[in-house]
């Protein structure tokens, strides 16, 4: 702990903690819309009906409260 | 490909929909009381558990552990297994969640308003209660992640990425920042002291909004306005964004409680871009929910549940408008401290929490009870009492949290301060106290016609226990070729781990330095452990919640320096464990009262005085009596083991100073309580107050004796 202290305090510029934080979030950000725009749109919009596929939703729907 | 029928158990959501009603109306009423409290200060005279101090503390802890906590087990375990198509993995877990919660539910109630408390706002649960949170929450985390392995879907819907990050991330918040060691059965110090305790604090704090308020409720969000509305989610990879970018800049953010506070610049500015930052994703799901009902606005008109659905991430949008607002620097030196905070994180509770749980409940009614919801009307009813009653609580609270501020800092032309005295600003937005007493009620009085509603649906309908469904097994194999996103989203464990890592960049960033950099945290040689009897004081001002409404952090302006004195370092609270910043000044701040020549130095027999009964030295105050100080012996029993631990802290008390501590506080006891008889004041040394005074003069006394500031670096 002590060592680690030493260590840390004789490095310069810590400054640029938050420049680093900053280019670690760009290029995280950038990676992930990569990955995004590259997904199959076909996918997507069968994962975005999850909730909605239940066999037995008919049934619940018109004893709920909607009209 | 053969299909397999299992059943989906209504029992455990509708336990947590009963519990989430019912402790919903506890937290709230509590808040109505200590809101009825600052306008009528002497409310509940010399009751202790009754007062401002140790009911605020009951109040924050209900409403977010409480009343949103058993919504959040409520949604999902409802929507987690029907996502999956698989039962949850284990019905005793389960159940071991369930009453476990409410255990501990019941103990913070039976020990919050008896003063045993840590002093760190939304963490104020004392050590074996902790221990507790973290075994439920592991106990809900296994039933979660187990689920998702044992699900019959290749794919793991976004929802439960949200409910995945919350429970991860709400473990290791809870666990760093409680870390501390006994005292007692009910008594303990943090590890951390002063900015450092701050730091962690704050990320804690602001994560606890983050992780447990926001993005569980952006989970059921997920699944519930679709389902309500029988669309799926307007842009599926827009949440995928939103979900990853969200969690990773959220974490960075905590620093923004603090600015202009003596935690070093670098974090700071940390904290403001990275605040920043998150109305990007934060507006990203509000976009995506509301734009989840494009083509079912008629429906809104008509459909109670749609509308507060509405009305919720509205108000979510708002407030996370809001929060990066207040992260600005310039507009954070006006809102800090004052109203406008409460008024920010109640249209995040009442708006965005309270209506999307109303929403939620609404909707599950008719399901778990197979039946119509007994009455839309009274419904609809509630949802104006909602809206209203959380506009009226809000929007009188900016105007109050405006007002003072600006009071605060207004100077004459002389160059005076012109309200130097703080209870002329008090006495200015009482009204506005008034108003939000108004607006909490209307929004109590919706929430009974919804108990009324939960108990007619329940006796006109019969209980679905169990529903049955049925779908294919799930084969690991067929994800093995998958890459990228969509191999993470089909390991469960990965993804956990993933997350983990997202989540701990920032904290680790801020942490690390702040621990290890002596330069970030300057000491000061003046500033001296403090005295058994005050630590006793100190105690004190913990147990009785003094924080809540005192801070003890004067930021560098003009203003502030002219009314309390010298600006707060980091360096005079590094024996302060927990810290006591503060977040609130409804009474002016104290870290400069023991300071001569402060505005708010006051002398010993004020003190006594003002502590037996506020109004009779300040006729306007609104601080509540104690006069239980005066009465009870202070327990000096404690003292040995108090020092111990502290050493063990490391607070530099002399070795073997344990065991003569006792003398020491009874001399400086003896000395105080002299100097009061000599006014003619009848108190023995042994009172509670006596503890109160020496800790509460000792208060900025150390630099101010040095004369100037001696930095030994």
């Amino acid at each position: 702990m002590r060592l680690a202290r030493n260590v840390l305090e004789g490095v310069v510029g810590l400054e640029i903690f938050p420049i680093i934080g900053f280019i670690i979030f760009f290029a995280f950000f950038i990676g992930l819309i990569i990955w995004v725009v590259r997904m199959n749109s076909k996918d997507a919009d069968d994962y975005s009906h999850m909730p909605l596929d239940m066999d037995n939703e008919e049934s619940l729907s018109h004893n709920g409260n909607k009209s | 490909m053969e299909l397999q029928k299992f059943t989906y158990d209504n029992r455990i959501a509708r336990m947590f929909l009963n519990a989430t009603v019912l402790w919903g109306i506890v937290a709230m009423l509590v808040g109505l009381l200590i809101a009825l409290e600052l306008v009528f200060p002497r409310l509940t005279h010399g009751v202790s558990f009754l007062s401002f101090g140790r009911l605020r503390p009951l109040h924050t802890n209900a409403a977010i552990f409480a009343f949103v906590g058993n919504a959040i087990f409520m949604g999902i375990y409802y929507s987690l297994p029907r996502l999956l198509k698989t039962p949850i993995y284990s019905q005793a877990l389960s159940s071991i969640n369930f009453w476990g919660w409410q255990l501990i539910i019941v103990s913070a109630a039976l020990t919050l308003p008896f003063g045993y408390t840590v002093g760190k706002e939304y963490a104020e649960l004392e050590w074996p209660i902790d221990i507790a949170i973290a075994i439920v929450w592991v106990v809900f985390g296994i039933n979660l992640i187990m689920t998702t392995i044992k699900r019959r879907t290749k794919h793991i819907y976004v929802a439960i990425w949200f409910y995945i990050a919350t429970f991860v991330t709400v473990a290791v918040l809870h666990i760093v920042n409680s870390i501390s060691i006994p005292v007692s059965f009910l008594k303990s110090y943090p590890v951390y002291a002063g900015v450092q305790d701050a730091l962690v604090q704050w990320w804690y704090g602001h994560n606890a909004v983050a992780f447990f308020l926001t993005t569980p409720f952006l989970g059921l969000m997920y699944y519930f306005v679709p389902k309500a509305a029988n669309r799926p989610v307007y842009s599926y990879k827009l949440s995928i964004i939103h979900f990853w970018s969200l969690i990773f800049l959220y974490i960075w953010a905590g620093p923004h409680h603090l600015l202009y506070s003596a935690l070093p610049d670098w974090v700071q500015a940390l904290g403001v871009v990275f605040s920043v930052m998150l109305i990007a994703p934060s507006w990203g799901g509000m976009i995506n929910g509301l734009l989840t009902l494009r083509g079912a606005w008629d429906k809104v008109r008509q459909d109670p549940v749609l509308k507060m659905f509405v009305v919720g991430i509205t108000a979510y949008g708002m407030a996370t408008f809001e929060g990066p607002l207040l992260s600005l620097k310039s507009v954070n030196a006006i809102s800090h401290f004052t109203d406008w905070t409460i008024a920010h994180v109640h249209i995040g509770a009442l708006g965005w929490n309270g209506m999307l749980t109303f929403g939620m409940i609404y909707w599950l009614l008719p399901r778990l009870y197979k039946t119509k919801l007994w009455s839309v009307k009274l419904a609809n009813a509630h949802f104006w009492l909602a809206t209203t009653g959380m506009l009226f609580f809000a929007i009188p609270l900016y105007f109050a949290g405006i007002t003072q501020s600006l009071m605060w800092k207004e100077f004459t032309e002389e160059g005076f301060l012109k309200y130097p005295n703080f209870m002329e600003t008090v006495v200015q937005i009482l009204p506005m106290y008034f108003l939000r007493v108004f607006g909490g009620l209307l929004y109590i009085s919706g929430v009974v016609l919804l108990i009324i509603n939960v108990i007619k649906t329940a006796q006109i309908g019969t209980f679905v226990a169990t529903e049955e469904d049925e779908a294919p097994a799930f084969k690991p194999e067929s994800i093995s070729g998958d890459r990228g996103h969509r191999r993470i989203e089909g390991k469960p464990v990965l993804f956990t781990i993933i997350a983990l890592v997202v989540i701990s960049i920032g904290g680790i960033v801020q942490f690390v330095p702040m621990f290890m950099v002596e330069s970030n945290v300057p000491t000061i040689s003046a500033v001296t452990p403090y005295t058994p009897l005050e630590l006793q004081g100190r105690d004190i001002y913990l147990r009785e919640g003094c924080y809540n409404c005192h801070s003890q952090m004067v930021r560098p302006f003009r203003s502030e320096v002219e009314r309390y004195g010298d600006y707060s370092k980091a360096g005079e609270a590094v024996y302060d464990h927990p810290f006591q910043f503060g977040s609130k000044r409804t009474g002016p701040d104290l870290a400069r009262a023991g300071v001569p020549g402060s505005l708010v130095h006051k002398p010993n027999s004020w003190h006594y005085n003002h502590f037996l009964d506020p109004q009779k030295m300040i006729p306007q105050s609104i601080m509540p009596p104690y006069p239980w100080l005066i009465k009870r012996d202070l327990d000096i029993s404690s003292t040995p083991k108090k020092i111990r631990v502290m050493q063990a802290l490391g607070v530099p008390y002399p070795d073997g100073y344990d065991q003569i501590a006792n003398d020491d506080l009874m001399k400086q006891a003896n000395q105080i309580a002299q100097g009061l008889r000599n006014e003619g004041i009848e108190v023995d040394d042994t009172k509670e107050v006596i503890a109160m005074i020496a800790y509460i003069q000792r208060l900025g006394a150390d630099i101010h004796r040095a004369g100037s500031l001696t930095s030994t670096k």
